[in-house]
């Protein structure tokens, strides 16, 4: 008897005691539940057309004249984050159609691809990223495609700027400033003719303690100008080939015997740590290599004798090769784990558009890429702009397929093989086949 | 049972009420069954339902209520989870064009990452679970046996009691353990599964799935002629190298180092061993980076040597592999003599001093006392020390991040290794700068089967030299 | 007492200490320099005359066109083999003059300057000497001939012997020569923290001018690095994780090294197995965790993930607690107390210089680790630590502007932590001599 009746209380207690955990349990689980709930519905999602989605908030009617309450988190580095706000602001008020919250996030645009694809729920909607991530973005399906204004988008901006963001024929980013280097050197030094040809540059004698020109042959992002603008190709005639790459064909081996040489050259100076810009100061280089990011401190060091240029050209054997580095582009993209496409796509288009890229080169000397802009004479007035500008009309879009991401390090180890000496005129072609077996090797 | 005469001669308390003998599971769950009655039985099924009739309701009902939070997971979240577990996800994450707003709609699919995650998750709770059934059902059978002897039930105050005085291990053992069960167990679980997957560069979520590969991965570090099968030995042998050059070379010179200090002529000991310990006090990372750039190639030793014209070109501090190398290991040395220098400070005020006395009234110099004194002592107080210096020094990673960076790079290995590079640094490469966590696991459990090796071998030799009380 | 200064024995030290510095002065008599292939040789006196008669000062040009001076090697050279001179001269002197202990601190001195002296002319400048035309193209320690070892060597010497005569061990010469060594990277940090000039590389160790503008501008400059605010983010994650850390470490020491129940092998394996996997293998995975516990972004992940994992670290405070001698638990179990009560009233206050040896590890490794605060906070700038910050104050936009104050901020972050190790060296000692044995 007694018995029984403890066993009726204990049902009603473990009635309580489940519902009690019901409540605390949802509050904890609950960022388990959303994810887990994504991957909960595919069941349902599977067979569900398209327009049914369960994200219905994400398609504003643009007729209606209802307001949409929207929020986006946006991304953009340290130093952007004042105009950022500015520019989202305007953005809002141009579209009374959305009430957007924002919410403002710092990722460098070289993190947030790897922000990114660390954590795609949690990440931003809009980010301002390298285009040179683009590729990765796209294989993991981190990144949206920009189908709706897309004609748009690549009539206002130069092609190449353009195309840094297409891949397979789609497009996916909105680039906005170019991000690639040239070559900045002393007025007093070089002549505008003499800077046009690096072994003019290299010939001229400048004084016991002066070198001639400093690059960053160990750093991937450098070396391949002078592979490319001797007519090596990675990955095929347009960078889309993942089985092919000709840097150790005979050509390949001629650039890289002129680079043992530059090495050699005790009036080269390779590049580390910023090493270039103290010898710039103190008089002791002519001209050394690298992008607007050092425009203001170079400008400050050289003062009157401050000038910037295109890449020089090499000469091998008789003919003249103009460098082309490879172009990258600081560009903005959308997360596909958004919940507005539409209002995150159009405010991609605005922050990479006219009006913006206008502000950011006035507040912050940003080189623009819009086509407009560049005509603009305020723009052309500023050496390194122009500079940059020129330099990216020869240069060679970086190939936006998986596989690039295999071409940097081999490059580097072969880089560094050559500033150390490992390499040398007798080993070049076992050496330049073993990074070219890298850059194309896969792990099966 | 060796073991545990030596720790009675040593006087430690042997508590009496808990056997040391570990009982195995399966034998303690059918005696429970067979001796227990009814109540205790049903027990089995809802847990606390014994002690709730024999009098510890509190207890009683806090088992059911872990049972029925229990059962509300699995069958909300941990169901699926574990099945997920098996396939890592099924459907991939795709997109469809919309024709009326223009743009593509994403589909959701399935994270195989999380899949793996929530899956481990999941066994971890049932693993606890299980833990809490075994405790509950003995518990059950105890206050059962206690009843039928007639003897008091503790009641709930009673074993809150008993946790802070027989039971105080289980207090203060609890919370340390959570946060061991969390972020050091269960991320180690998963980071260990992953190593039977493919889950690299190429399958990054959330577009790609992956799955279970089984050993493929071993296969191809170890065996294979793929470059990074070829990357991975002479890595390892290099580690091997830096762990025996790095722990030794300290510990000699620290040794060095603070018995100079301790000698009866200086004065200012205190002064001088504080100069030591500043350069610990400085974040690592700042100051090898400081060292790093002296030593560049136009760091400012480089160009003092130059401009003395000893030579006429950098030494090749980072960018030659056996230069780095040494240097690695010299610098190393910086790093590490002040942390030496003061264990063996203590250990050496603790030496009695008669021995050096009567050695020197038998006139032996300095090399001798040190040789036939000093050494073995110290050799002997500090050899677990030395062995965790040497197994840590395997995962150095700091020293040789900070410092070279792997430096220098080579074509002939895979990716972004270098060679000064050790199996950590080079998994840290491979998890966060190729995102190739499957292989990154497999390379964490290699040096965690080569560590482990090492310990089991030497740890039992040290247990025989414990012995050795006779010493002196 | 009365006597004190003066020195009844080692009388020959008298003779010594005054030969040897005679013989030095006459080492700059000998050849110095000598490269026979440009016909150059010196002896110590005329390369002396030689910098007499030249410029003490440099013109440089800079890169923007300004002209600069700085000091000539032979200005630095005027001095330099003066300075020898003087010293041998009065180092042979006072010997003689007095046989006092203090004649003979001075001579080890002098003797000192002497050798340092010596050193910069073999770190001397060659190539400004170059571009001089002192020595002709290649002057390099190989045209050094024997008058500048000897003088070298006998330098040396007349330190180490006037060190015996003042029964100093010449030890102290190795100390400070290793003490150099050691606090050299340190001296750079703090030198580049008050560098005047910007930019990360310089080619020079110590700088042209000073300012204490890098410490400032590290605190009020907040548009781009938040130091101010990362550094109390640090402070109040080490504060925490520190006592948590603590409480674990020593209650996981205290069970395994008191008590006894049935887990306690297999747990103390499992510890020792746990610690031999490194830590950031699991991190994607720990951020995951965070995530679902709702924590993500939050300093309180960074306590938790710090102070996590501290029970691994217990043997060392086992070892500790192992030299307490049991006889104490057990007289104050007879008395009645729980072993709560042992724990916390006998075994803790016995063991402080344990408690502040761990004290001081687990607060000093939040202001290191950058690599778990750049995965957990990802983009939320506001909650970095000081050591992230740090780090990205070298990144390549930031370098040239931020380096010095890079270093400044080091500094800041340093003193606190010297402080501690300083302060509580003692215990720090003590702690590890008794956790070792065991």
């Amino acid at each position: 008897m007694k018995n029984l009746k403890r066993l009726t209380a204990l049902l009603m207690v473990a009635a309580m005691v489940m519902t009690s955990f019901a409540a605390c349990g949802k509050k904890d689980d609950s960022d388990q539940t959303s994810s887990s709930n994504a991957a909960g519905e595919t069941k349902t999602e599977a067979t569900a057309t398209p327009a049914e989605q369960k994200e219905t908030e994400a398609a504003p009617t643009e007729e209606a004249v209802t307001v949409e309450d929207v929020s986006l988190k946006v991304w953009g580095p340290q130093e952007e984050q004042d105009l950022l706000k500015q520019m989202c602001e305007t953005f809002n008020t141009n579209h009374p159609e959305w009430n957007i919250t924002f919410d403002y996030g710092v990722v460098a645009e070289g993190d947030a691809k790897n922000e990114l694809l660390k954590d795609t729920e949690a990440g931003a909607d809009v980010f301002m990223f390298a285009s040179g991530g683009v590729t990765e973005l796209v294989a993991a399906d981190a990144i949206y495609p920009l189908t709706k204004n897309e004609a748009d988008i690549r009539a206002i901006h130069n092609e190449v700027a353009v195309n840094s963001g297409v891949v397979d024929g789609t497009l996916y980013a909105v680039p906005f400033t170019p991000n690639a280097w040239f070559m900045y050197y002393n007025k007093s030094m070089y002549t505008e003719d003499e800077v046009k040809s690096l072994d003019t540059m290299m010939a001229k004698d400048l004084g016991a303690n002066v070198k001639n020109f400093s690059c960053d042959l160990t750093n991937s992002w450098y070396i391949e100008a002078f592979f490319l603008g001797a007519g090596c190709k990675l990955f095929g005639d347009n960078g889309t080939d993942a089985t092919q790459c000709d840097f150790n064909n005979e050509m390949g081996v001629k650039v890289g015997n002129y680079l043992v040489d530059l090495a050699a050259n005790p009036k080269y100076s390779e590049e580390a740590d910023g090493k270039f810009k103290e010898e710039l100061k103190n008089g002791t280089l002519a001209a050394g290599c690298s992008g607007t990011w050092d425009a203001k401190d170079i400008k400050e060091y050289l003062g009157d004798n401050y000038a910037a240029c295109k890449l020089p050209t090499i000469n091998i054997e008789g003919t003249d090769y103009q460098l082309s580095n490879f172009a990258d582009f600081k560009s903005i993209g959308v997360n596909t784990a958004t919940k507005y496409p539409l209002a995150a796509m159009a405010l991609a288009e605005y922050l990479g558009g006219e009006e913006c890229q206008k502000l950011r080169f006035e507040v912050r000397q940003v080189a623009p890429t819009v086509l407009s802009l560049m005509e603009d004479p305020e723009v052309q007035g500023d050496p390194a702009t122009l500079a940059l500008s020129t330099q990216t009309t020869f240069s060679t879009i970086q190939p936006t397929i998986t596989k690039m991401n295999d071409y940097w390090s081999p490059a580097e180890a072969f880089g560094n093989g050559i500033i150390n000496g490992e390499i040398n005129k007798d080993n070049m072609q076992e050496k330049l086949d073993l990074m070219v077996s890298g850059i194309l090797s896969t792990l099966e | 049972m060796g073991r545990k005469k030596q720790e009675n001669v040593a006087g430690e308390n042997v508590s009496s009420n808990n056997s040391e003998k570990l009982q195995n599971p399966f034998k303690v769950i059918g005696h429970v069954f067979s001796s227990g009655d009814i109540l205790t039985k049903l027990s089995f099924i809802i847990l606390g339902l014994s002690n709730m009739c024999r009098g510890q309701i509190l207890k009683g009902i806090l088992y059911l209520a872990m049972e029925c939070g229990f059962f509300f997971y699995l069958i909300l979240f941990g169901g699926s989870a574990l099945v997920r577990l098996g396939s890592l996800g099924t459907v991939q994450q795709s997109k469809v064009y919309n024709e009326t707003t223009g743009i593509y709609d994403v589909i959701k699919g399935d994270n195989s990452m999380l899949c793996l995650l929530y899956g481990v998750t999941a066994a971890v709770i049932i693993l606890l679970f299980i833990c809490i059934w075994y405790s509950g059902i003995k518990s059950a059978l105890k206050v059962q046996e206690l009843k039928r002897d007639k003897k008091k039930i503790p009641s709930f105050l009673e074993d809150i009691k008993d946790l802070f005085d027989k039971n105080v291990h289980k207090t203060l053992l609890f919370l340390p353990s959570m946060g061991l069960l969390i972020f050091t167990i269960m991320p180690l679980i998963f980071m260990f599964l992953m190593a039977f997957t493919n889950f690299d560069s190429d399958h990054q979520p959330p577009g790609n799935l992956f799955s279970w590969v089984g050993l493929k991965n071993f296969r191809t570090i170890l065996l294979s002629g793929e470059k990074i099968g070829k990357t991975f030995w002479p890595i390892f042998g290099w580690t091997l190298i830096w762990a025996v050059f790095a722990t030794f070379l300290n510990y000699i010179f620290g040794m060095l180092l603070a018995i100079l200090i301790n000698k009866k002529e200086i004065k200012l000991k205190k002064l001088w061993r504080t100069i030591f310990v500043l350069s610990i006090a400085v974040p690592l990372f700042v100051s090898l980076l400081a060292i790093h750039l002296i030593l560049a190639d136009s760091g400012s030793l480089n160009i003092l040597l130059q401009e003395l014209g000893f030579i006429d070109k950098s030494l090749p501090f980072w960018t030659d592999a056996t230069w780095a190398r040494v240097t690695v290991i010299i610098v190393n040395l910086w790093v590490g003599i002040p942390h030496t220098m003061l264990i063996t400070t203590g250990i050496l005020m603790n030496i009695p001093s008669d021995l050096y006395e009567s050695a020197k009234i038998d006139g032996a110099g300095p090399a001798t006392i040190f040789f036939k004194i000093t050494l073995p002592y110290m050799l002997f107080v500090t050899t677990p020390y030395l062995i965790t210096q040497f197994i840590s020094n395997i995962n150095n990673f700091n020293v040789i991040y900070f410092l070279s960076a792997g430096a220098p790079l080579t074509v002939d290995y895979y990716k972004g290794a270098g060679k000064t590079d050790l199996l950590v640094t080079w998994l840290y490469k491979l998890t966060v700068d190729n995102k190739d966590y499957c292989y990154a696991a497999t390379i964490g459990i290699l040096i965690f089967v080569i560590c482990s090796t090492f310990s089991l071998l030497t740890y039992r030799r040290t247990n025989s030299y414990k012995n050795e009380e006779g010493f002196q | 007492m009365k006597h004190s200064n003066m020195m009844e024995e080692r009388k020959e030290y008298r003779i010594i200490v005054p030969v040897l510095s005679l013989l030095t002065l006459l080492c700059m008599f000998l050849p110095f320099v000598n490269w026979e292939a440009g016909g150059i040789s010196y002896t110590g006196f005329s390369l002396l005359k030689e910098c007499f008669g030249k410029d003490a000062y440099l013109t440089n040009t800079l890169g923007n066109g300004t002209v600069t001076k700085s000091l000539s090697l032979y200005g630095l050279y005027r001095v330099v083999l003066l300075l020898p001179v003087i010293a041998s001269v009065v180092s042979a002197i006072l010997p003689l003059a007095a046989h006092k202990k203090s004649s003979y601190r001075i001579a080890s001195i002098l003797s000192a300057v002497s050798l340092l002296s010596f050193l910069v002319v073999l770190f001397s400048i060659a190539k400004k000497m170059n571009a001089l035309a002192l020595c002709g193209e290649n002057f390099m320690v190989k045209n050094l001939c024997f008058g500048y070892w000897f003088a070298l060597i006998l330098s040396l010497a007349g330190i180490v012997a006037a060190m015996k005569a003042t029964k100093t061990s010449p030890a102290y010469i190795i100390l400070i020569t290793m003490s150099i060594i050691w606090i050299l990277p340190i001296l750079w940090v703090i030198l580049t923290s008050f560098r005047g000039e910007s930019g990360s590389y310089t080619p020079y160790f110590w700088p042209k001018s000073f300012t204490v503008d890098n410490y400032v501008k590290l605190f009020t400059e907040t548009d781009q690095f938040f130091f101010l605010r990362w550094f109390g983010n640090t402070f109040i994650v080490a504060v925490c994780s520190c006592i948590i850390s603590t409480f674990y470490v020593l209650s996981t020491a205290y069970v395994f090294s008191r008590l006894r129940f049935k887990v306690r092998k297999a747990f103390m394996n499992v510890l020792l197995i746990l610690g031999m996997f490194p830590g950031f293998m699991s991190m994607i995975a720990v951020y995951y965790i965070l995530k679902g516990l709702g924590l993500s972004q939050t300093l309180a992940a960074l306590v938790l993930v710090y102070s996590g994992g501290a029970a691994l670290t217990y043997y060392i405070a086992k070892g500790f607690f192992d030299t307490i001698p049991k006889a104490l638990d057990e007289a104050a179990i007879i008395d009645g107390a729980t072993r709560w009560g042992v724990f916390t009233k006998i075994t803790m206050p016995l063991s402080k210089p344990i408690i502040i040896y761990t004290i001081l590890t687990s607060f000093t490794a939040p202001w290191m680790d950058f690599i778990f605060a750049k995965v957990i906070m990802g983009d939320n700038y506001a909650n970095y630590t000081v050591a992230l910050g740090l780090w990205t104050m070298l990144q390549k936009e930031f370098i040239t502007t931020w380096y010095t104050r890079f270093a400044a901020g080091a500094v800041v972050v340093s003193i606190p932590i010297a402080l501690l190790f300083i302060v509580m060296q003692k215990y720090y000692v003590e702690g590890l001599s008794g956790s070792v044995k065991g």
